[in-house]
């Protein structure tokens, strides 16, 4: 795991669990929906931001994938023009030896509710984007470089990247800013690796998985002709 | 000048100096990438054209990749072509080729690489560990002995790569202020190295001795693990954290869309039983029933339907098609359920994998073995001596002692390690050649499993060339009308309306022209035929072998996927030479790319020439000439598109039949003709070369007296 | 008395049951893309069930007729290769014939070890 600041409060589970949970405290005082009314981060006393929720996500199902990377290939293509897996916003992690289910791990931006590389970014290039359903994007022309944000994401592989040629941090925006897609991209519109996913194995939601859970974005997209190609739905 | 697509620049290993330098690819750009690249650099860096054997210090073995790798090109991203003179062919080991899948050829593109030139030898064994451009050559004491999977692993904790797949980002950087450091940080990725290793049957310097990266990626054919072997070189690891860049991303994502949408039955309502290539659900292409339904399909970078598989079960991963066919026959002597058969089948694959095995050389070996042992000439104090458990052939532990004697030169594999036909006519059964015991076709290698007497392109592109060309262009007819026929289920396509969807895509020598597809016994030995094998010849080694378009997908001429049953390749909207011009930007038509074909086809010809070549050895081996496909035998018929006498078009069965040696030689005559070649020595001419741009190579064969005469 | 099971005393089913000797050996293939026409031989009834398990990647090659004399003369089960000659001309494809000749193989050799079982 990654070394995380130790003040961080926020609410995933990666963390222990706090005696009363932050969204508690925060839905009882009303503060999220102000959030999400205003389409704006509130900040609180503490100088912790409330920030509105993302209005898509990105789930996968590890079992389905079959390691060949295209959606890696697609991603960094259409964000940066170039075929790059370390400019990658979506990452597939695979060991040939070892045995499914555990060969593959998808590893998606989870477009946290109480974002941790939101919160420590000390510019605000890295925040939930109002004209593009909250989905939390780093700003190239505003990020430093200062990489906190990969620090603070709590997950294994950490979900931002480093660009080592602009020098500065990138992440899932859920295809905001893809130059080189046809079509428009963004929550509710087209998300590159989703669409050149040959198996279908990540899929876009809108409903929020649960943020309690590690593995609440590990889904089953396994179905009927899975089934018929003699592969477990289960 | 900017080349989209490569990375740039060549790595040309100098093992006896254990030292490396750079070439720049820009030169080499018309050659396209893999084979033709390759070939373009063998010419330049092998000072001996003449070896036969590619044990020879003299010969130079390359790993070349296309400006496709690394990119979501469907099903052209991820394979890598390997070069050389080759190793256990009969008479002669030609120069040739090979090619295997995985990740290995995006990571040497992301490595900032397009190929590795491995010339010399090193005084002990060595590994080479590239990370971007940093290249290591080390010691490789401690590896060697070790099998291909064990090397990875070994090589995978060197170099502190993470384990497993719950894995943090791993840093390249030696140290934190490198990462700090424009101009010295080396990046970061979550992905393995990539490996490509021998294991024994390659440090044995064995004919079977094959290439293994991962668990299940393996070249085979030709025996470049030996070559390996014979450099002591025993493994290439390559990390990188780079980039392909892309002359137009929009063109490639919007035309990978398209194959996606057009050309590929839907995921979720599917056609299970379409006719094409690309356009097929994935599905792993074991031989056994599957052990379990606990696995995916798996397949190499940027493929579009994975052809491969993993298991929950502990054994078997990557191992597909001919790894999961060799030992099949003998364990259903002991298997006693279906999920024991499925078990030691796939621990067996398993087996010949890690030895770094080429299973292929079973295809018929196998039977012939059997064969042997069983009519008493072969076994303990027998004619061919051999202290092997035959008794317990089919078991998880003949398979083992069987591999692991051949690996390592032990009992019949002391014999056998030079080549199979060489082993039989040392062992006096030269006479198997003839009666078909031992059915190795061409140039000492198993016949393919599509008999050269009924079909007749995948013969004679093999007899013509250098190998068994595993190149199922065609042969996917072959297999959608005889099950379609063995089902009694109505043909998707009629024979009029297969060949001449096939044939407008026959650019640009036959285009419009079926007859180039019948193989009727009328039209066996033809000017049509010949045309058909000139143009399959052009089409592989640029499309398939160059630009890597993988030869289970690729080419898709039919396609019922789509409304007019055209498939994807040559079309306007995805076929191979849109990839290719998207991602290159060198805006080709799918004719230039059959024209480059036919350069790099020319340029092997000429390598073949001077390593000996003569018309007069280009013959299949004699059971082919003396005794019939026997009909019902292995099936109960091989249909393939004919024209009647009337000139209509049918389905017809292809057995019964042999090859007649005259005929084939006036074939030869025809072909060599068609290509330009000497018609007396198949030898390239002059004016071939000069029409070629391949001065230098006339002058080379001038050189060497072995250039052909124009004959009028 | 089904097909599969008619005719069988325990000297047949002994027979059923044996390996026959290599040079009685039945040659079978199979169709398996891309590998393609896959040789092999036989030496049982059981290897043969195993042979032809229908399998969705591949269909097994044989000649119906010489089956149904290898059956007769060199495992020495007549009646076995009556019913193989019978479900064979009785099925709507070659796939069909296969599938038909796989089930009466895979009811005979059990019967045949049942019978053996029983028999002590």
């Amino acid at each position: 795991m990654e070394q995380r600041d130790s003040g961080c409060r926020s609410a995933c589970p990666s963390c222990e669990p706090t005696t009363v949970s932050r969204r508690d405290l925060l839905g009882g005082l009303g503060v999220l929906s102000m959030a999400a009314a205003f389409g704006a981060p509130v900040l609180l006393a503490d100088d912790r931001l409330v920030i509105p929720n993302s209005e898509g996500f990105l789930v996968v199902d590890r079992k389905k994938c079959q390691g060949c990377g295209t959606c890696m290939m697609a991603c960094s293509l259409a964000h940066a023009g170039v075929a790059s897996y370390s400019l990658s916003r979506i990452q597939v992690v695979q060991d040939s030896f070892a045995d499914w289910p555990d060969d593959v791990l998808l590893a998606t931006c989870r477009q946290c509710q109480d974002a941790p590389c939101v919160q420590v970014c000390p510019t605000g290039a890295n925040r939930p984007d109002a004209r593009n359903g909250f989905v939390r994007r780093v700003d190239p022309d505003v990020c430093i470089g200062c990489k906190l944000c990969i620090q603070a994401c709590p997950f294994t592989p950490v979900r931002l990247q480093w660009d080592r040629d602009h020098r500065k941090s990138q992440k899932c925006d859920l295809c905001v800013d893809t130059p080189y897609l046809d079509e428009k991209g963004g929550p509710g519109h087209v998300q590159a690796c989703v669409r050149a996913c040959p198996v279908g194995a990540i899929a876009f939601t809108r409903n929020m998985p649960d943020q309690t859970r590690a593995d609440s974005y590990d889904v089953n997209l396994r179905g009927a002709v899975w089934k018929q190609l003699g592969m477990t739905t289960d | 000048m900017t080349l989209y697509g490569y990375a740039g620049k060549i790595l040309r290993l100098d093992l006896t100096n254990r030292r490396f330098s750079e070439v720049a690819t820009e030169k080499y750009q018309a050659w396209g990438g893999g084979h033709g690249l390759g070939a373009a650099l063998f010419w330049d860096f092998c000072k001996d054209k003449t070896i036969t054997d590619g044990r020879h210090p003299a010969n130079v073995c390359i790993l070349a990749t296309s400006p496709l790798n690394g990119t979501p090109v469907p099903s052209g991203g991820g394979r890598c072509e390997v070069l050389g003179v080759g190793v256990g062919m009969y008479p002669v080991s030609w120069f040739t080729r090979s090619g295997f899948g995985g990740r290995f050829s995006t990571m040497l593109k992301h490595a900032g690489w397009d190929a590795i030139v491995i010339e010399g030898k090193a005084s002990s064994p060595v590994w080479v560990d590239i990370r971007n451009d940093k290249v290591e050559i080390r010691d490789a004491a401690a590896l060697w002995g070790k099998d291909t999977w064990e090397t990875q692993h070994a090589i995978r904790e060197f170099m502190g790569a993470p384990g497993g797949v719950d894995n943090a980002w791993w840093d390249l950087n030696p140290t934190a202020a490198d990462a700090l450091d424009p101009a010295r940080d080396m990046g970061r990725t979550t992905q393995k190295p990539a490996v490509l290793t021998i294991g024994p049957a390659g440090e044995n310097q064995t004919a079977a001795g094959c290439l293994l990266h991962d668990a299940g990626n393996g070249a085979g054919q030709g025996g470049f693990g030996a070559v390996w072997g014979s450099k002591n070189l025993k493994a290439i690891s390559v990390v990188g954290t780079g980039e392909v860049r892309v002359a137009d991303p929009k063109a490639l994502l919007r035309a990978r869309h398209v194959t996606q949408q057009k050309y590929v039955t839907s995921i979720t309502q599917p056609d299970f039983a379409s006719w094409s290539k690309i356009g097929n659900v994935p599905r792993p292409l074991f031989m056994n029933p599957p052990p379990t339904t606990e696995r995916r399909p798996q397949a190499c970078q940027g493929c579009i339907s994975g052809c491969r598989a993993r298991f929950a079960v502990g054994y078997g991963n990557e191992s597909t098609c001919q790894e999961t066919n060799w030992y099949l026959p003998a364990v259903r002597r002991v298997a006693k359920s279906m999920e024991e058969l499925a078990e030691i089948n796939l621990r067996a694959a398993d087996v010949i994998q890690r030895y770094g095995h080429n299973s292929f050389l079973f295809q018929t070996g196998l039977h012939w073995l059997e064969y042997l042992y069983e009519e008493g000439i072969l076994g303990p104090g027998k004619a061919i001596p051999s202290n092997l458990p035959w008794e317990t052939y089919g078991t998880l532990e003949f398979a083992e002692k069987l591999i692991h004697a051949l690996s390592h030169r032990e009992d019949i594999g002391a014999d056998l390690a030079d080549g199979w036909v060489q082993a039989a006519y040392k062992w006096g059964r030269g006479d198997d050649l003839r009666t078909g015991h031992l059915q190795n076709s061409y140039w000492g290698m198993p016949e393919h499993g599509y008999d050269p007497r009924a079909e007749l392109e995948w013969g004679y592109g093999s007899i013509l060339g250098d190998r068994d060309i595993n190149e199922h262009c065609f042969n996917i007819i072959f297999t959608n009308v005889t099950a379609a026929f063995a089902f009694a289920k109505p043909m998707r396509l009629e024979a009029r309306e297969l060949v001449e969807i096939i044939s407008e895509k026959l650019i640009p020598y036959a285009t419009n022209r079926p007859e180039v597809l019948d193989f009727a016994d009328a039209n066996m030995y033809s000017e049509d035929v010949a045309r058909l094998v000139l143009w399959h010849r052009h089409y592989t080694r640029f499309y398939k072998q160059s630009a890597l378009f993988c030869d289970l997908r690729w080419p898709d001429f039919y396609n019922t996927n789509t409304p007019d049953n055209r498939g994807a390749t040559a079309s306007d909207d995805a076929g191979e030479h849109i990839f290719w011009n998207a991602v290159t930007g060198e805006g080709i038509s799918f004719a230039e790319g059959i024209e480059r074909g036919r350069r790099i086809w020319n340029l092997d010809n000429a390598i073949w020439t001077l390593q000996g070549r003569h018309r007069d050895m280009v013959h299949f081996a004699p059971y082919v000439y003396e005794t019939r496909f026997e009909k019902g035998e292995l099936f109960p018929f091989y249909m393939w598109p004919c024209r009647d006498e009337q000139g209509e078009w049918h389905y017809k069965d292809l057995m019964g039949r042999k090859l007649d040696k005259d005929k084939f030689d006036e074939f030869k005559t025809i072909f060599y003709r068609m290509e330009g070649w000497d018609v007396a020595t198949g030898w390239p001419t002059r004016k071939l070369l000069a029409s070629l741009d391949l001065d230098e190579v006339a002058d080379a064969l001038e050189a060497a007296g072995r250039l052909g005469v124009e004959r009028s | 008395m089904s097909v599969a099971t008619g005719s069988m005393d325990t000297e047949t089913a002994r027979r059923i049951l044996t390996q026959v000797p290599y040079s009685s050996r039945f040659t079978v293939g199979a169709l398996v893309p891309p590998v393609g026409l896959r040789q092999s031989n036989v030496r049982s009834l059981g290897e043969l069930e195993l042979v032809l398990r229908p399998e969705p990647a591949s269909l097994a090659g044989l000649n119906v007729d010489r089956l149904a004399a290898w059956i007769e003369t060199e495992v020495g089960d007549p009646a076995g290769a009556a019913a193989v000659r019978e479900v064979a001309r009785a099925a709507s494809s070659y796939a069909a014939a296969c599938e038909a000749i796989h089930r009466l193989i895979r009811e005979r050799v059990a019967s045949a070890r049942l019978l053996i079982e029983s028999a002590g």
